[in-house]
């Protein structure tokens, strides 16, 4: 693949705005490169270039307070609490941190929960009395990662970033990556799928949460279809240099046609990256036992379906790096109902699994059919159909 | 496979003090038919009571409770404590205590484990149920009454 070095301005499609207290804004500007690093990894991974990034100081904002938009954002977005001054973040639990620290006796720090800024729902430490220095020379040996309080702003931004990309990406953001293919593959792509289309396609993507790096092995195959052999027989899905066995049903909608193409590039070798030698942890949609709502069911029985879905899945959507798995057929509804609720949980059809990285079942969902006097259509697997 | 099954004696070591470890572990789920029968598949972590027994000078169990929590909180980073530990009487009328623990297991598993005490004539008796922790989340209620069941011949 050519690649052709631009500048941030000119490839970011959005600039970040960070608005902080004045009491954290000078540790900020300080430490402004350690943001930028964070930032730029953030977007390295999600396949795009990195972002300008503008700093103000706000005086309304509590002290320690900062909040990050859009440049073009119209809502605001409520601020996030930044570390207190002087508190180290030890991204490991307030039991742990405090034994490790109470062991030693000429130390008297003073260690409190806070709120993971990778990971909210999980409960770190902030430790208080003691130099960062210190601190990380004490849990280096566990593999702790040791913050300070700028680290866990450009964390906050970095994750900020994934969910921004998905909205604010457009046009422009889609030809950069367009320009960065090899010519012959870019000109391929845009007679048979416009800019518009690329854009629309990109963005799918990441809104189900994958990174946009594939993108030079998907461009060539979308622009040209008839390197896809669709089979619902199979139950592998190959990616050969150039070429594609599909075993899945072939959509007849153009787009969603491109986005299962695309997918069957970017699902498995994004799994098998963040596998890291553990077997994918996975939630399966029970399609022959349980219950799937039928194309132009009625809103009752969707919302019947969907309550018991979320209350299945919320452990998935818990567990870090969980996945749900479907059958090909399935996995673009089952994506659509969970995403406004869970939107970092993934759905996977079978066909879209790596191969050589083992699944560890954890979990089934399950749905009943809703309880009526006549009976309710019954679902068909994607067995039945193919 | 029950405790009478693995019962056994040791003649050369028994003037030995012995103490007594016993693992239970639940049935393996069966195979999930909705998953191509290809796929390479890892078993999930298995839902388990181990029973540890072992002589001790204590007479209060929570003092043993607060000993291993200290122990393991140094040892395991990432590990919570869920809620404090409580009072626990078990069916056999003996009265112990119950700490619930959670920690990471692999980068994507967090166990939840609950950790019964109770001291009988000089005996520390300890019940370890683990389970991953969303499992624990739907059986924390089940788990604690086998533990609560515990009772001596």
């Amino acid at each position: 693949m050519d690649e052709h070095p631009m500048s941030d301005a000119a490839v970011a499609p959005w600039r970040a705005e960070l608005t902080v207290g004045r009491s954290l804004y000078p540790e900020v500007i300080a430490s402004y490169e350690d943001v930028r690093v964070i930032a730029r990894e953030a977007a390295r991974s999600l396949g795009l270039s990195p972002p300008s990034l503008a700093i103000t100081l706000d005086a309304r904002l509590e002290p320690r307070a900062f909040r990050i938009a859009s440049s073009n954002q119209s809502e605001t977005t409520p601020p996030n609490e930044g570390l207190p001054a002087g508190a180290i973040l030890v991204r490991s639990s307030p039991s742990f941190v405090r034994a490790q620290l109470e062991s030693d006796a000429a130390l008297v720090p003073d260690v409190q929960p806070w709120p993971d800024p990778a990971q909210p729902n999980l409960t770190v430490s902030v430790v208080y009395n003691m130099p960062f220095d210190q601190v990380r020379a004490k849990f280096i040996e566990f593999g702790s990662i040791v913050l300070t309080a700028v680290h866990a702003v450009g964390i906050t931004v970095g994750r900020w970033l994934r969910h921004a990309a998905v909205d604010r990406f457009d046009e422009v953001s889609a030809a950069q990556l367009v320009a960065q293919l090899p010519v012959y593959d870019a000109t391929a792509l845009l007679r048979v799928c416009p800019i518009d289309k690329v854009a629309a396609l990109l963005r799918t993507l990441l809104r189900d949460g994958l990174p946009l790096g594939e993108f030079a092995s998907i461009a060539p195959l979308v622009a040209d279809e008839s390197r896809v052999c669709w089979t619902e027989k199979g139950r592998v899905t190959a990616a050969y240099p150039g070429y594609l066995l599909m075993a899945a049903p072939r959509p007849e909608d153009e787009a969603e046609r491109r986005r299962v193409i695309a997918r069957a590039i970017a699902v498995p070798r994004w799994l098998q990256r963040r596998s890291v030698g553990e077997p994918l942890q996975v939630w399966v949609l029970d399609e022959i036992g349980g219950w799937v709502p039928p194309d132009g069911a009625i809103a009752q029985d969707v919302e019947h379906f969907d309550a018991q879905l979320l209350a299945q899945t919320e452990p998935a959507a818990a567990a870090n790096g969980a996945i749900v798995l479907t059958s090909p057929a399935r996995r673009a509804y089952i994506g659509e109902r969970l995403r406004p609720h869970y939107r970092d949980l993934i759905v996977v059809g079978y066909h879209e699994l790596p191969r050589g990285v083992p699944v560890q079942r954890r979990g089934t969902v399950r749905a009943l059919p809703p309880k009526r006097s006549e009976p309710a259509p019954k679902s068909r697997s994607w067995r039945s159909q193919s | 496979m029950t405790v009478a099954d693995l019962s056994f004696l040791l003649p050369a070591a028994q003037d030995w003090e012995a103490r007594l470890q016993v693992t239970y572990l639940a049935p393996a789920g069966p195979s999930d038919p909705n998953l191509p029968a290809d796929l390479q598949e890892v078993p999930p972590p298995r839902l388990n009571i181990v029973v540890s027994r072992t002589p001790t000078q204590q007479t209060d169990p929570r003092v043993e409770c607060r000993k291993f929590i200290a122990q393991t909180a140094k040892a395991v980073p990432g590990l919570e404590e869920v809620g404090s530990p409580g009072p626990l009487n078990f069916d056999d009328g003996a009265t112990g205590v119950i700490a619930t623990i959670s920690f990471p297991a692999t980068q994507q598993i967090r166990l939840t484990q609950l950790h019964a005490f109770r001291i009988d004539d000089g005996i520390l008796t300890q019940l370890v149920a683990t389970a991953s922790e969303s499992e624990a989340a739907r059986k924390h209620e089940e788990l604690r009454k086998s533990l609560q069941g515990f009772t001596l011949k």
